[in-house]
């Protein structure tokens, strides 16, 4: 190769052609920056859409676009709430309160759950309504808390997994013969099968009063004391119940906490379920038959979790119309709770709030 | 055109030489950089000469020949230490950096000149908190965890120029730089990042044939691409991008979150040069812009969180005056410096950062040479800054226009035949940047180096230490190097 003209000029076109390829861009036409959003609340229950009930509902809105930006207000007489000069970001809606209901003869009060995204391309419009759901329609045994994230630690420990039953309602539930279920994507797909002992739908040897709280424990351990010194973690012993798989021979079963056991033929694993996603079955027991997966009409309750926003939603809209847990981080001792106890729109988008620290039997505050 | 070289004996050497420039320009297309200055600024020649040339002030790789016509090799090794008693939220407390340097420059023939420089450099951050980069606040979207530890950065850079005159008037030079580094913090999020580049200057010159006059120009093409990826983090390790200084993104959980960095910039630079009796003019004038495309989230599923564009021109003139047969010079330069910076929001196509930065600095300098035993100089500058940093997000506004100045001082002295001594210092006050939270800086460096000949070269030993004091309090930064080289 001769180092000549020819070949200079090839070797510059080559470079030419090279940086050729890179465009600027236009600065944009508008800055980032701040936003108003106004919303009017409005009451599923006609009813109620009055100021007496509109009046002073704590309103929160949050993003997780960015950090610290988190603003409470309250609406006026007309169930408008403003929020002014805040960041330029996607907004989520939150209420989650109580309203003191006139029934003429006595007052009761009664849950509120809102939940929504601003939709920035609302932008233009004045105003954005955010429906509000009142009560809670479904009554039951609900699976109320879902702890999974594992305790603060850097060695990926896990094992603190508990799950927390409610009665919402106002007759004794039987958990006879019932089964707890980790799904794959659908309620077609088991994963892992544990069911209470005795006799599904007539057995009564296993009450759960209404108002009353069920835990069960991965293993009934006290990890709190026996391995973090008692600085993280939780005492599992006072469960109520702890999954139990006779052919894991590593598995813990304290003698004092009743099982749930593993049902799967040759299954060799204990009930452990995903830190920040999965999906959860309480079932009546009627289908034990696993293998087809469970019949919808035994589900008693279903849930959904993914910290992730951008998941793509698995289970059926039947079981659960959303999926909790959004933000939640691993190895956080962060939990999943149901708003207000039990409280189940059949959404649990809506229906649950991640917590800081889990709460063992009873309901956050 | 008749080309005055001999073709025969050129031949294996132009075969390496356009496999080398083949090399670095097609086989890594794409490639990338972490030392890839918005305005180039390239000293490391200067060990041939201690006079401002032309080559030190425009950068065009076509007039290094006209610059240095000298064979040299230098090898050197440098280690530095630096103690930050005061330091910013997201800075080190301490940093070490160990450096091999590898310098030549060789005269193929009369028409062709090559030149290298190897580097290896080691880089340690100790206790940085929060930062996944190496320097948090150069970039407006770091990537941060919540971990404070150490951070290693290693690794080779090669630089590479030609420089060939087709005749005594027409000059080319390329010059390409690669490079490659890898750095990994020693605590869970375990931030391992590798930062690639590629740089390459293509440019020409004329000179006239009483070499009063000297015409050029360059085109410079960069391309740096800077990857993250943080493992597993748990409850005190969240990771996050930064939009700015104040607001960022937490990003969400999962096993691994990755950062990519996509640089790529072009320059392009025009030079003139006229030397009348004593008095030399060099102008030099520089326009450039970057792009830069930021994705974070996960290696599957990434999201541009941000297009950062920087745009700037700098343009500089110098008048050295020569006296005492050349071997003196005095000089006054001005130079002008303005990048523009603007960054979006991909999703939205909203601006979310805005920076601005006018630099207006006057440079002053007289080196002489009072007789075969001593070298002296004297440089001074002042610079007056104006600046307008602007966070749309969450409305934050900073602008300053101050005045910073400098000066410093070398002698040099040769003690016998075989051994020569120099000393070295300066002092200087500067505002730093609005991070610091502090008005100003004042620098005091003090150096000294000896150099003994012996048969297979000169060999030197340097010491420098530098201080960089607060206006305002008693804690400082300081600053120890240390250098043994070998120049032949």
């Amino acid at each position: 190769m001769k180092f000549d003209n020819k070949n200079i000029i090839i070797l510059s076109l080559l470079f030419i052609m090279v940086i050729g390829c890179l465009n600027q861009d236009e600065i944009p036409q508008k800055n980032d920056g701040t936003m108003d959003i106004v919303l009017q609340t409005n009451f599923d229950i006609d009813s109620l859409n009055t100021k007496q009930y509109w009046t002073s509902l704590p309103v929160e809105i949050f993003t997780y676009n960015y950090n610290d930006y988190h603003y409470v207000d309250s609406t006026d007489s007309n169930g408008i709430v403003r929020f002014e000069n805040i960041p330029f970001a996607e907004y989520n809606i939150n209420i989650n309160s109580e309203i003191v209901v006139d029934y003429g003869t006595f007052l009761d009060t009664m849950p509120i759950v809102a939940s929504g995204v601003y939709n920035l391309n609302n932008m233009t419009d004045s105003v954005s309504t955010i429906e509000i759901l009142s009560g809670g329609s479904n009554k039951g045994l609900k699976i109320n808390e879902i702890y999974t994230a594992g305790p603060p630690n850097n060695f990926f420990f896990f094992y603190d997994q508990y799950f927390e039953l409610y009665n919402s309602s106002d007759e004794v539930k039987y958990l006879d013969g019932m089964i707890f279920c980790r799904m794959w994507t659908s309620i077609l797909e088991v994963t892992s099968i544990f069911q209470f002992p005795g006799i599904p739908l007539t057995g009564t040897e296993y009450p759960v009063e209404p108002g009353e709280f069920v835990v069960l424990a991965q293993d009934a351990y006290n990890y709190k004391d026996e391995i973090f010194n008692g600085k993280a973690s939780i005492d599992l012993t006072v469960a109520d119940w702890e999954f139990v798989n006779s052919l894991d021979f590593g598995d813990w079963d304290n003698p004092d906490v009743p099982n749930l056991e593993c049902i799967e033929v040759g299954e060799h694993r204990e009930f452990m379920v995903g830190l920040t996603m999965d999906i959860l079955i309480l079932a009546d027991g009627s289908d034990v038959n696993y293998i087809d997966g469970v019949d919808s009409m035994s589900v008693v309750d279903g849930v959904e979790y993914a910290s992730s926003a951008t998941h793509t939603k698995d289970l059926e809209s039947y079981v659960d119309r959303g999926f909790g847990g959004v933000g939640q981080q691993k190895y956080s001792g962060q939990s999943l709770e149901r708003k207000v106890a039990g409280f189940d729109t059949g959404n649990s988008t809506i229906d649950f709030e991640i917590i800081s620290a889990p709460t063992i039997g009873y309901q956050h505050e | 055109m008749i080309i005055k070289y001999n073709e025969r004996k050129m031949q294996p050497i132009k075969k390496k030489t356009i496999a080398i420039i083949i090399l670095v320009l097609f086989s890594f297309p794409g490639l990338f950089a972490f030392e890839n200055n918005f305005f180039t600024d390239d000293s490391k020649y200067d060990i041939f000469n201690s006079q401002v040339s032309l080559y030190s002030i425009t950068n065009n790789p076509a007039f290094f020949k006209i610059t240095f016509n000298e064979n040299i090799t230098k090898y050197s090794l440098t280690g530095s230490k630096k103690n930050n008693f005061i330091y910013r939220e997201y800075s080190p407390k301490q940093e070490q950096n160990n450096n091999l340097e590898i310098i030549t420059s060789k005269n193929l023939n009369s028409n062709s000149t090559i030149a290298s420089v190897i580097t290896y450099n080691q880089d340690i951050k100790f206790d940085m908190k929060h930062s996944l980069e190496k320097d948090f606040y150069s970039h407006y979207f770091s990537f941060s965890d919540t971990t404070t530890g150490d951070t290693k950065f290693a690794g080779p850079q090669l630089q590479f120029l030609f420089n060939h005159s087709l005749n005594d008037k027409i000059y080319l030079g390329i010059k390409g730089n690669y490079g490659i580094e890898q750095g990994l913090k020693d605590i869970y999020t375990q931030c391992e990042t590798i930062a690639r580049n590629f740089d390459v200057s293509i440019g020409g010159g004329f000179q006239s044939t009483d070499k009063s006059t000297v015409i050029g120009g360059f085109i410079r093409y960069s391309d740096r691409q800077d990857s993250y990826e943080a493992v597993k983090e748990y409850m005190d390790a969240l990771v996050r991008t930064y939009v700015g200084y104040h607001i960022y993104r937490p990003e969400y959980s999962r096993s691994s979150n990755h950062k990519t960095d996509s640089q790529k910039g072009i320059n392009y630079s025009l030079q003139f040069y006229k030397k009348i009796k004593n008095l030399k003019i060099i102008l030099n004038g520089n326009y450039g812009y970057t792009t830069n495309n930021i994705e974070t989230g996960s290696t599957s599923k990434p999201t541009n969180v941000a297009y950062w564009q920087r745009e700037g021109n700098n343009y500089s003139s110098d008048f050295i005056y020569d006296f005492g047969d050349g071997k003196s010079s005095i000089r006054i330069g001005y130079d002008y410096k303005k990048t523009d910076d603007w960054a979006k929001n991909p999703e939205y196509n909203t601006v979310v950062i805005e920076n601005e930065e006018i630099k207006n600095r006057i440079n002053f300098g007289l080196f002489m040479t009072p007789n075969m035993l001593m070298k002296f100089s004297i440089n001074g500058n002042i610079e007056n800054v104006n600046q307008n940093y602007k966070e749309h997000i969450n409305m934050f506004e900073y602008t300053s226009d101050h005045i910073n100045f400098g000066t410093d001082l070398y002698f040099q002295m040769q003690l016998t035949d075989v051994l020569s001594l120099d000393i070295n210092g300066g002092y200087g006050k500067f505002k730093p940047h609005f991070t610091w939270e502090i008005d100003s800086f004042n620098e005091i460096n003090i150096g000294t180096g000896i150099e003994r000949y012996f048969r297979f070269g000169f060999v030197k030993i340097e010491g420098n230490y530098t201080k960089y004091s607060p206006s305002d309090g008693e804690k400082n930064i300081n600053e120890y190097q240390i250098s043994l080289s070998l120049r032949k």
